[in-house]
């Protein structure tokens, strides 16, 4: 074979960057908290308080697309100037991240934060949005 | 079987191109079926908006502050404002006048209204501090300079801000024509007072201006400076004919700023140069953050050099290239 | 023919190791700027356009000026440069990298860059500008490929160069009239753009893009065994140094017709009596110091136009 060493030594480097991920997380599974599936807790004075557990829309759509929602009420409430939502429990809501949602779910860190984190999606809402 | 090289490029080439191409092509045609659906939200869910959702909004035709010079005497009248609109909308304050944010600043007579600066102007005029805010313009040049469209001019005439959408390339700043724009030159968050929880604040990297607080018009509450001014700001929809604002004008001579440009701005200065007089002892250059002196000359003490130091987080610990 | 770029000696792999410690220096300190803000660049609320905006600018002109040089080889109009015109096609696309990386490195919020694709404002001109200078790249680059490829293979270039050229006129024609749109919503409008602007871009484009070709090709003559052409450098430095003229009358019309506080040089006005000139070009107001940047560029660039002009008459 042409060239044998150089090719066999791309070979063993490719290897082992493709198994990197492998060997980085090897042993460490209980330490990182590998295949354990986040719990983001809803126990928040705000929603507490509730006589019905509600969100704004159901929890399953909630799960799935909560950032079409956010994206969604973001273009409503800036482009358009359409902010009302209405009235849950004598309480007029608008849309807005701070006001709205983080009124009740108030635990960034047990709530959205345990998600994001293991699913290493980097949130940058907090740029901007004061966090609860 | 055997191909050339040339054929071989040639063809995965044209099988790249109409690989991605299938996709915009079915998008094109059938909008939106490519895409895993998400469920549509269940109707019912929330309680019904009340029935008098919207009437509580301030709306309008045509959004104008009309500002009464008369009334601002001293650079603290105007700060009051000034500081009204920062606690609101959680505006940073920089030490260093190059990276000043300001949605509405105290100015010279000569700074807000550059054409009409003469040789001798009364001291009721010249020696009075002017509130300059964004304008929000009939025809703004910085909704016409923006390639995002992330600043947009809404149709009751408020010149928003979508902060989302904003890539920071300060091409409203050199548009505007009256300065009203400011760029987070850095992260804002160390410099802020006083936080509104309720409001968020900006990033690095995105320009903002005063949004004639429109999430306040929403809820039916003046904006702030309105609120802070004591009756000197007016708001109100000058396209009726019946509304305090159009009165107001209607009985008072005003003047707006850089009219020669063709921007139309919505922004009314009541002036009257006969009538009242300045603070005692009050100069004509009073905007301390102001780079340059009134005769033109450049401040040196005002222009700070970024140093390392600035550069710390808040906890002390010196900050490395990424966040 | 990509292996001849592999095959080299001592000193092309030495420049090319030199420009890639270039590239990760600059890049290391973009890092910088990526995580702390634009306050590293030094710029202000009252100066918020500085060395990343000119050279977005000036690369974007750079990127449209060699269509002289590609125009009169391709469609054999007036004297051809020869072998030229391939360089002239790769530095223009080349510029128009330069430009869009310099575009990048000015923005707040980088991230959001295809924003610009996403949500495109068809009355902006930053838009327009990127439009025409990425059609602009794609024929350039297309076509100096084609006919690089067709020297190395030693054929004519294939037939449908011609009309990529003839599209590509109009597009890199209108790349240095959208930068002078981009310039006009500048607020000093009253003060700083006349008639006159958008014709005096094409020629400091052309000049500046073509003076650029010159020295790059002299330098390739000087260090390689490359073969231009006879006499392609002389007619490269012809259309330079028409450009560079045409660019100083424009300057000089625009100076003598800019008005003072209401009257022009002819009516009885003078120039210091006009802030934005007197701040750009008179020699007696020494509080900014652009004016000496000014007159220093403005002496040099007579420098190259006197050198430049005596190397073309000198040669047969």
């Amino acid at each position: 074979m042409y060239d044998k060493t150089k090719i066999i030594a791309l070979i063993v480097i490719f290897l082992a960057l493709l198994f990197y991920p492998v060997y980085y997380n090897l042993g460490k599974a209980e330490e990182r908290k590998l295949g354990i599936m986040p719990e983001p807790s809803l126990e928040t004075p705000a929603i507490q308080q509730m006589k019905v557990r509600q969100c704004v829309k159901p929890r399953q759509y909630m799960r799935e697309s909560h950032m079409q929602l956010l994206d969604r009420w973001r273009d409503l409430a800036l482009r358009d100037n359409d902010r009302e939502i209405g009235v849950i429990d004598g309480v007029r809501y608008e849309r807005s991240l701070q006001n709205t949602c983080m009124h009740c779910h108030s635990n960034k860190r047990e709530f959205c934060d345990r998600c994001h984190i293991y699913s290493d999606v980097r949130v940058y809402c907090w740029d901007c949005h004061i966090a609860p | 079987m055997t191909i050339n090289r040339r054929d071989f490029l040639k063809i995965a080439g044209i099988s790249a191109v109409l690989g991605f191409g299938e996709f915009t092509a079915y998008e094109l045609l059938r909008p939106g079926e490519l895409f895993a659906k998400t469920p549509a939200p269940p109707k019912g869910t929330a309680a019904a908006p009340p029935q008098d959702a919207g009437l509580r909004a301030l709306t309008a035709n045509r959004w104008a502050m009309a500002v009464d010079a008369r009334k601002f005497n001293s650079p603290e009248d105007v700060q009051k404002c000034s500081d009204a609109c920062k606690r609101t909308h959680n505006v940073p304050t920089f030490d260093d006048a190059r990276r000043d944010v300001n949605w509405l600043r105290t100015a010279t007579f000569d700074q807000t209204f550059p054409g009409l600066t003469d040789d001798r102007i009364t001291d009721a005029l010249i020696k009075k501090p002017y509130a300059a805010l964004c304008n929000h313009c009939g025809d703004p040049p910085c909704v016409r300079a923006c390639p995002t469209g992330a600043t947009f001019k809404r149709k009751d005439g408020i010149v928003a801000m979508d902060y989302h959408r904003c890539i920071g390339c300060r091409m409203c700043m050199a548009a505007c024509p009256y300065g009203a724009r400011s760029f987070n030159f850095s992260d804002p968050r160390e410099h802020i007072k006083e936080f509104n929880r309720e409001f968020p604040t900006r990033t690095k990297g995105v320009v903002e201006k005063c949004t004639f607080c429109s999430e306040r018009l929403q809820k039916g509450l003046l904006p702030a400076c309105v609120e802070a001014s004591g009756g000197a700001v007016t708001v109100g929809d000058i396209a009726d004919p019946k509304s305090e604002i159009s009165t107001l004008l209607a009985a008072n001579y005003s003047i707006r700023r850089r009219l020669e440009l063709g921007t139309e701005p919505g922004v009314y200065y009541i002036i009257a140069p006969d009538t009242v007089n300045p603070a005692e002892n009050s100069t004509p250059n009073f905007d301390k953050n102001s780079t340059r002196n009134s005769d033109g000359k450049s401040r040196k003490e005002n222009v700070v050099a970024p140093r390392r130091e600035e550069r710390k987080n808040s906890d002390g610990k010196s900050k490395k290239g990424g966040k | 023919m990509l292996e001849k770029a592999l095959g080299g000696g001592k000193l092309y792999w030495g420049w090319m190791t030199f420009l890639l410690v270039v590239f990760i220096v600059g890049f290391k300190y973009y890092l910088r700027q990526f995580g702390a803000g634009m306050a590293l660049t030094g710029l202000g609320r009252e100066v918020s356009y500085g060395l990343y905006a000119s050279q977005f600018m000036f690369f974007a002109g750079v990127s449209a000026s060699t269509i002289a040089v590609t125009a009169a080889h391709h469609l054999q109009i007036g004297k051809t440069p020869g072998r030229v015109a391939v360089l002239a096609e790769f530095l223009s696309a080349v510029s128009a990298i330069i430009s869009v990386v310099f575009l990048i490195a000015n923005l707040g919020q980088p991230t959001r860059l295809l924003n610009l694709l996403f949500y495109p404002a068809f009355n902006s001109p930053l838009f327009w500008v990127l439009t025409a200078m990425t059609i602009n790249f794609a024929l350039n680059i297309s076509i100096g490929w084609a006919a690089l490829h067709a020297q190395y293979k030693d054929v004519t270039p294939p037939d449908w160069i011609v009309l990529a050229v003839y599209v590509s006129i109009p597009c890199a024609l209108s790349i240095p009239i959208f930068i002078s749109f981009m310039y006009s919503t500048a607020a000093g409008t009253s003060t700083a753009v006349y008639a006159i602007t958008a014709a005096r871009y094409l020629a400091s484009s052309f000049a500046g893009g073509l003076l650029h070709l010159y020295v790059f090709c002299f330098a390739l003559k000087t260090v390689s065994k490359y073969d231009l052409g006879e006499g392609a450098l002389k007619t490269l430095g012809t259309y330079a140094v028409i450009a560079l003229v045409l660019n100083f009358v424009f300057m000089a019309m625009q100076m003598v017709t800019m008005p003072g506080t209401a009257l022009t040089f002819f009516a009885g006005g003078t120039l210091s009596a006009h802030p934005m000139a007197s701040q750009l070009y008179s020699p007696t107001y020494i509080e900014g110091s652009v004016v000496h940047g000014i007159w220093a560029m403005g002496l040099m660039i007579l420098t190259v136009l006197y050198r430049v002009t005596v190397a073309v008459r000198a040669k047969a």
